[in-house]
């Protein structure tokens, strides 16, 4: 099939302007007029609705209903801001947020009521026990896949409350422990906080809690998490821990529902294995869907509209359930995303300040050998079917090789046990002298193996800059690495993709193909591999794309960086390509300069099927 | 020991074999754990009793009436909570419908009676009943009949009958499914049902030792749940010894320490399984394609 004829039937990459569409309005109203923006920033606009909803609270009383009722959607906030770092980063469905708030609640009443330590120290005690029942929720949970998890979280929630019931030397069993209050500590027994206080202090963790919900959104750590989120395949071929961005997740937002649990005994000044309500779970996952998973606003509209209906509603009790289901299936059914949808980012990219380079590869200290992947003999059955039988093959520095052969050849089953997600049934991967047969995905991407896929794995969530921040971030330090080369080759890519690193932080989900396919493979370049696998590079590109394409790997491999590339476009493979190994029914069938492939019987009767 | 621990583990645990029956079937087809399953099969003896106290219906209509009504709320939920869903891997959407549904059913259950429990009278005999050296009852004895005639019935099913193996093939492909003119729509209604008729049977036999009240369904959910988990989320053959499992623990916690640690030992068992065996005892890895 020539490139010609795929760029008739697919569209091209033309930098489309941003389509204006209702919600972009509103978004842009919303967002206000451009010298107004600096509102959005969390600890500008954080503080200055803390004091109004003070004062608010000041001017209806402090012991009045609407300041309870503020006071119950602050600590609710606090909850849902928590558990949107799990569920609505992460991904990661905990129904077992309720047990961190019931875990919290009983640190705070054991270390105030029983042992009279101040405020001080039981609040951050109560998310210190939150944080731990989050190792101890999401480390088995991780393994079993987002099921798995939301049911050992539900079990977590469902026994809460019987453990409490349980253990009553410490917990007072049904009668709970009463006389909860918070105190300044330094032995001043009278210096207990009154109701005034306990609001001041719930404001003031609900802004701490609303500053480090934005702060960990931007940050290494949440966009690591919107990519386990969005595709894990792909964030662990960057080298992300899979398990370990969700368990940080989890225990981060199990943190602050103790922290809400704390507080809430402080309110109620008693704690009882009430406090473990199953509902409760529910409820604090119901605020981050219906508000908006991933938000910045999206928690406090859930907590508000959630903490705010049993006021309208205190006549007729029985309607709420009702009124919390219709609000999660049509926000299930019709708004996916919450009421505020957005989660895209802008993030701060380094600048290049490097020339393109002209000449032959730059050689490194660590001489050729150190920057080789290698494979011998290497085998991989499935069940019966051996779909790679001892293919050997090497892929130097600055060196493009080409695996060709026809469809259920091997050819991505080899991409496939080179770079881990496959371990191999026989046979050894080394990258320069290390042997990476058994490393696994996330550590042979460590080790400097990059790699794309064929349908582009990119992560919808985040906007293009924060891709390349979050690939910058797993950049691996190769030893000798030419400086930023590997950087400007990325803009480059992405500035003929008609991709905007500056001023567009829309997510990415909305991409054409080809955009989506170079920008995973420049967060595949941006992380400065050893070797990059490409597969199928050229599918669905058009002519033009597929000049920018070759023209990448050129540059790629003029600084030092070896590819492996799966191609059925033989005009690319011979343009680009150094040698080409051509595989037949798992098997290695030809092998040599990649001009020569065509003149080869064997080869093209292995195409031709005779 | 026989008549104070095996023989009502063995019951309790042919209940939860039932339970985890029914959501297997919906899993196996459509990838949903139905939340609203326990609420379904509260429903049954509730139906039975709205129609026969307030509509005085004879027993038989009012079977029949509550088997068409659980079935329909079944069909409703299958079409705003499920089908929207299907084969959906992404946060798991379903987890949010369903327990939507499960909300609403559970609320709607208090207003027959006023949310009060209410015993259940029809049943084949809460008197003691013996064979052999087994002292049971009729209640017992049609559980555990139950279980086995619907836990062989829906393997038997599955694997010998043309509809059985169009779900089978919807489960292994839906989109291979559809390509050979099986709508992975009609299969995920279809499996709504028979995981519908399950909970009736389940609801229905349950309900005399049980009794009948709002809280009903999430007591049998949770337990339903971890012998599903314990056998293998979406194993058919898994339900049974996950549901017996789980009925030997109860009613060894329940006789040995006490019932308010049956869950959180339940839990602890399910943690071990899943440390050992992630997939549960009788459980497939999904296989993954890059």
């Amino acid at each position: 099939m020539s490139r010609q004829t795929s760029s008739e039937q697919l569209p091209e990459v033309v930098p489309a302007p941003p389509e204006k569409t209702r919600s972009d309005g509103i978004r842009n109203f919303l967002r206000g007029p451009a010298p107004l923006r600096w509102v959005n920033a969390p600890f500008i606009n954080g503080p200055i609705v803390v004091i109004i909803v003070f004062a608010v609270a000041s001017g209806l009383g402090f012991l009045s209903y609407p300041t309870f009722v503020i006071q119950t959607i602050a600590l609710y906030a606090i909850a849902a801001y928590g558990l949107d770092i799990a569920a609505g980063y992460a991904g990661v469905l905990s129904l077992g947020h309720g047990a961190a708030f019931a875990v919290g609640g009983y640190a705070v009443a054991i270390f105030s009521a029983t042992h009279g330590q101040p405020f001080w120290i039981t609040l951050p005690l109560s998310m210190v026990a939150g944080a731990l029942l989050g190792i101890l929720m999401g480390a088995p949970a991780t393994r079993l896949g987002g099921l798995g998890l939301a049911m050992i979280s539900l079990g977590f929630a469902l026994i809460a409350g019987d453990v409490a019931l349980s253990a009553a030397t410490y917990t007072g069993g049904q009668q709970g422990i009463v006389g909860v209050v918070p105190t300044w500590g330094f032995g001043l027994q009278s210096a207990a906080l009154d109701s005034t206080g306990v609001l001041v202090l719930i404001l003031v963790c609900l802004l701490l809690t609303y500053v480090v919900h934005a702060a960990y959104r931007v940050s290494h750590l949440g966009r690591a998490a919107f990519a386990v989120k969005d595709e894990p395949l792909g964030a662990r071929a960057l080298g992300i821990a899979v398990g370990r961005t969700q368990i940080t997740a989890v225990s981060a937002a199990s943190a602050f529902g103790g922290l809400a649990g704390g507080l809430y005994v402080y309110m109620n000044q008693l704690v009882s294995p009430d406090i473990a309500a199953l509902s409760l779970s529910f409820l604090f996952l119901i605020m981050v869907v219906f508000g908006g998973a991933g938000n910045q606003y999206g928690p406090l509209i859930g907590a508000a509209v959630i903490g705010s209906l049993p006021i309208f509603l205190s006549k007729y009790t029985s309607i709420n359930n009702y009124i919390y289901a219709a609000m999660l299936l049509v926000v299930v059914l019709l708004r996916p995303r919450g009421i505020v949808g957005r989660t895209g980012k802008l993030a701060r990219l380094p600048q290049v300040r490097s020339q393109p380079r002209e000449d032959g590869p730059a050689h490194r200290a660590g001489g050729r050998d150190s920057f080789t992947l290698r494979c011998a003999d290497l085998s991989r059955s499935f069940g019966g079917v051996r779909a790679l039988h001892e293919v050997s093959l090497t892929v130097a520095e600055g060196e493009v090789v080409a695996i060709v052969g026809p469809n259920g050849s091997g050819k991505t089953t080899l991409l496939n046990v080179l770079s881990g997600y496959y371990p191999p049934s026989a046979g050894n991967v080394f990258l320069g002298g290390d042997n990476i047969s058994a490393a696994g995905v996330t550590a042979i991407a460590r080790a400097g193996v990059g790699r794309t896929f064929q349908t582009p794995k990119i992560f919808g969530s985040l906007s293009p800059s924060e891709h390349i921040a979050l690939a910058l971030s797993q950049a691996h330090g190769r030893p000798g690495g030419a400086g930023d080369a590997e950087l400007r080759i990325s803009y480059d890519l992405l500035d003929a993709a008609g991709l905007a690193l500056h001023g567009d932080h829309r997510e990415s989900r909305d991409l054409s193909h080809g955009q989506r396919r170079f920008l995973e493979l420049a967060m595949a370049i941006a992380r400065r591999p050893v070797v990059l696998l490409l597969d199928e590079p050229a599918t669905g590109l058009s002519a033009e794309e597929g000049d920018i394409l070759a023209d990448t790997i050129r540059a790629v491999t003029r600084e030092g960086v070896g590819v492996l590339v799966v191609e059925h476009h033989m005009e690319i493979v011979r343009e680009i390509a150094d040698r080409a190994h051509v595989l037949h029914l798992g098997q290695t069938l030809w092998t040599g300069p990649a001009h020569a492939m065509g003149d080869s019987e064997l080869v093209r009767n292995a195409y031709l099927g005779r | 020991m026989l008549n104070s621990i095996v023989i009502p583990a063995i019951v309790t645990g042919a209940l939860y074999t039932l339970v985890a029956l029914g959501l297997n079937v919906l899993v196996k087809v459509t990838g949903v754990v139905n939340f609203a399953h326990g609420d379904l099969l509260a429903w049954a003896p509730l139906a039975v009793l709205v129609a026969t106290t307030k509509l005085h219906l004879p027993l038989a209509a009012a079977l029949i009436v509550a088997a068409a009504f659980v079935i329909l709320l079944a069909l409703i939920e299958e079409r705003i909570a499920i089908r929207p869903f299907l084969n959906s891997t992404v946060a798991l959407p379903w987890i949010l419908s369903t327990l939507a549904v499960s909300l609403v059913l559970t609320q709607l259950s208090t207003s027959p009676f006023s949310g009060n429990t209410v015993a259940f009278p029809y049943s084949f005999g809460q008197s003691a009943l013996n064979i052999g050296p087994i002292q049971t009852n009729g209640v017992g004895v049609t559980v555990v009949a139950t279980a086995i005639v619907l836990y062989v019935a829906v393997q038997v099913g599955w694997r010998r009958t043309h509809l059985g193996k169009m779900l089978e093939a919807v489960s292994d492909d839906s989109a291979g499914a559809a390509a050979i003119g099986i709508s992975a729509r009609r299969a995920s209604q279809i499996a709504a049902v028979v995981a519908a008729i399950v909970a009736f049977g389940t609801g229905i036999v349950s309900a005399p030792q049980l009794q009948v009240s709002p809280g009903l369904g999430l007591t049998l959910l949770f337990s339903g749940f971890l012998a599903a988990a314990m056998g293998g989320i979406g194993s058919f053959a898994g339900a049974l010894p996950g549901g017996i499992l789980v009925g030997f623990i109860t009613q060894l916690i329940s006789v040995y320490l006490s019932p308010t640690w049956i869950n959180v030992f339940l839990f602890l068992a399910l943690l071990g399984i899943y440390l050992v065996r992630p997939h549960g005892l009788f459980g497939q890895p999904v296989v993954r394609a890059v």
